[in-house]
């Protein structure tokens, strides 16, 4: 933690369930980081841009889904555990009440032909979507070498070989880390610094 | 497991264990464990069929909040089908799997944000730190590719070769422009509401 950190704005339980309730009835069709950032940074004002983005960063580095995750710490930074469970609460309380009334329609419904088309539709653009994802992050890091070759070895493997996801995940993982370590801090995408000023003739 | 009937408790056991699997295995993210679930709910134990899959999936996506509720439908149906005589007992027990099925797969991820995370601010400055970094997110975009192919293929399952021309399209425009994903399905809903993607029947059908 930085020392220049802003103090801890007081935030009480509700406020919290209310706010993370706010951002996730405002994600329709995904985006739920960004309308995190727009509640919690520039509305609320609870966190200040940097530590918004530091705690996206260590978030995305553990396991599981991102937005429960930056509940829990965001919520935890504000109010300890009960503000974790809070947050969590709030972000997944009204999604899952709608998801189960449609789950209860679609389930007991039978064959409805044109309802079937319709979701036939939205599971093909659905599956786009998680192309999306995968397409951002590996442009992202396009001139990295080592970050293209372990891309390519964790699809082939997941994908076409099949392999467990378990160990498959882990030895990679673990090779993938100690080779960056090797590597050492080299840092492929940002440009060579600039040029001093040439000396006046 | 596909021809023995088990025992509601016993599927119960089973999604806790599947999906808090998935649940530490979701490097950067929900969509990073979408194929394994596909594979375990469908292909292992047969919760849903794959077109059902593909349907939790579009409505779990094409509603608010975290995409990873696909688990709370599948915990649903899992439990629901056990009692298809009794539509009250079903979905009491769909409730339950949905509760059941939710918890394990947000708990574990949640403890380890809540414990590791504040470990891991201490890292700020350490020599590990950029490898852990960079090394799992080179894993992660191969599960990402990975669990988005396993979706398009069971996504595209008895439709037109054109259903693959949707997915490259709204996989290019969501990644590179700034178009509203809402609009992407309301033209792909559309599309498929008209039967646009749908092969074309075997067989004449008449009298349909």
């Amino acid at each position: 933690m930085d020392d220049e950190d802003p103090p801890i704005p007081p935030v009480t339980l509700w406020e919290l369930v209310v706010a993370f309730t706010q951002m996730s009835s405002l994600s329709f069709g995904g985006g739920l980081t960004a309308w995190a950032r727009t509640v919690l940074v520039e509305r609320r004002k609870w966190l200040s841009e940097e530590q918004f983005l530091r705690s996206l960063a260590i978030v995305q580095v553990l396991p599981g889904p991102n937005t429960i995750k930056l509940a829990v710490y965001v919520g935890a930074h504000l109010r300890g555990p009960l503000g974790a469970f809070a947050s969590v609460i709030g972000l997944i309380a009204m999604p899952m009440v709608l998801v189960l009334v449609l789950g209860v329609i679609y389930f007991h419904s039978g064959k409805i032909v044109w309802l079937e088309n319709i979701l036939q539709g939205l599971g093909v653009c659905a599956a786009g979507m998680a192309f999306s994802l995968a397409l951002k992050l590996f442009v992202k890091h396009l001139r990295d070498p080592l970050f293209v070759n372990f891309g390519i070895i964790s699809f082939v493997l997941i994908a076409f070989v099949r392999m467990k996801m378990l160990p498959t995940v882990v030895c990679l993982g673990i090779i993938s880390i100690i080779m960056y370590r090797n590597r050492g801090p080299a840092a492929p995408r940002t440009p060579p610094p600039p040029r001093p000023p040439m000396p006046g003739p | 497991m596909s021809t023995i009937p088990s025992m509601p408790w016993d599927t119960l056991l089973d999604l806790i264990i599947v999906f808090s699997q998935a649940s530490l295995l979701a490097l950067g993210g929900g969509t990073a464990v979408l194929g394994e679930i596909q594979n375990e709910s469908v292909n292992e134990y047969h919760w849903l069929t794959g077109a059902q899959f593909i349907d939790v999936f579009a409505i779990t996506q094409a509603t608010p909040g975290p995409s990873m509720l696909i688990v709370s439908l599948i915990g649903y149906w899992a439990m629901a089908q056990h009692f298809p005589a009794d539509p009250w007992l079903g979905f009491f027990a769909g409730v339950l799997g949905m509760l059941v099925s939710t918890t394990a797969t947000f708990l574990p991820s949640s403890l380890l944000a809540y414990y590791v995370g504040r470990w891991w601010e201490h890292f700020h400055g350490s020599k590990w730190r950029e490898p852990v970094e960079k090394g799992l997110s080179a894993v992660t975009v191969g599960l990402l590719f990975a669990s988005a192919v396993i979706v398009s293929r069971e996504a595209t399952n008895n439709l037109r070769w054109q259903a693959w021309l949707v997915i490259g399209l709204s996989a290019v425009l969501l990644a590179f422009t700034k178009v509203n994903p809402l609009l992407l399905m309301a033209v792909a809903g559309f599309l498929g509401y008209k039967g646009w993607l749908n092969a074309p029947p075997p067989l004449p059908l008449h009298g349909h």
